[in-house]
């Protein structure tokens, strides 16, 4: 399940060191670059303008915004923007990092809310669209001309389809990303057999 | 901890809306007619403008990027862009249509006969 951002989930991240933190991080990051690898990888349909993506690797942004926080969603996007600066040019850095800022924040900002009436794949689809409209604007600065015309529909009908997606993609593998974490976060490296004991009676167990 | 629902009738009315909207955009906003001409624009200022309808099969280079033509279409034929998205656009004939390179700041967007389709500028 998808975690509102809420006292519990931050007492839990705050009682881990900064290592296991970092560790966490790294992992994530990872996943979400190679989400996006995998993504360039796929083909470009006929009927849609080119270039546009389903932004898997909001899967994982949305999932540490949840139970991470903000600025630890911002690092995945800021470190999946460098990647993007490193294999596909400075255009598309700024491209990535534009959607990338503004879907995170429009994501935390409808968590956040209180007595909120979406479900998480109206959350994705709104941060999608949000995410596809703030790079249409830096697209539209960059050329130095208004590509709004040309592409608003595409990414309005993309940016639903590619939500609800991740949305349904989230809800598939929540649970798994649960496990890594909680994996990590009650991680003790094998000392001695005493230590091997205590782990196998009581999980999770830390001074 | 407080738990988001996977779905709720919210989020398929906002789909829905984004769904109406774009499709509503798509069918009236971008005209089937052919085009006439193409407009070029590097960095915001107009470059060239061709007029599609008396051209022979050609190249043109504009910057860093070449621009192929031919009787009512134009497109991207290669790019110094990394990506190469522009070229991928293939042949614009469309009213509306609109090829850019990104990384050489170079847009081509399509007109028809009747101009602008009504508007010349949008603000948001």
């Amino acid at each position: 399940m998808l975690y509102a951002l809420s006292e519990d989930s931050m007492k839990r991240k705050s009682k881990q060191s900064p290592a296991v933190r970092a560790a966490l991080l790294g992992i994530l990051a990872a996943e979400a670059l190679a989400l996006s690898f995998i993504e360039s990888l796929l083909p470009t349909a006929a009927f849609l303008p080119p270039g546009l993506k389903p932004g898997l690797a909001n899967v994982v942004t949305m999932f540490t915004l949840s139970a991470l926080g903000f600025p630890e969603a911002m690092a995945i996007v800021i470190i999946k923007s460098l990647f993007t600066f490193i294999t596909r040019g400075a255009s598309s850095f700024i491209m990535s990092i534009s959607g990338g800022i503004v879907s995170a924040a429009v994501m935390i900002l409808l968590i956040r809310l209180k007595n909120t009436r979406l479900g998480y794949v109206g959350i994705s689809v709104i941060s999608a669209v949000s995410h596809n409209m703030a790079q249409l604007v830096a697209a539209s600065i960059l050329a130095g001309s208004n590509v709004f015309r040309a592409y608003i529909p595409a990414v309005l009908l993309f940016g639903a389809g590619a939500g609800v997606l991740t949305g349904v993609l989230l809800k598939a593998v929540m649970p798994v990303l649960l496990k890594q974490m909680n994996h990590l976060y009650t991680y003790k490296p094998k000392t001695n057999e005493k230590d091997e004991t205590r782990r196998s009676n009581g999980k999770g167990q830390r001074q | 901890m407080k738990k988001l629902p996977f779905i709720k009738l919210w989020d398929v009315i906002i789909i829905l809306v984004i769904v109406l909207i774009g499709t509503a955009l798509a069918v009236f906003g971008r005209g089937e007619d052919s085009a006439l001409s193409a407009r070029v624009t590097v960095g915001g200022e107009e470059v060239c403008v061709f007029d599609l309808s008396e051209q022979s099969e050609h190249n043109v280079e504009v910057g860093n990027c070449i621009i192929g033509l031919r009787p009512g279409a134009i497109r991207f034929v290669s790019s110094a862009c990394p990506d190469g998205l522009c070229v991928k656009c293939g042949w614009l004939d469309k009213d509306g249509d609109t090829a850019v390179c990104l990384p050489e700041k170079t847009v081509i967007e399509l007109r028809g006969a009747h101009g602008d389709n009504g508007y010349d500028a949008v603000a948001y």
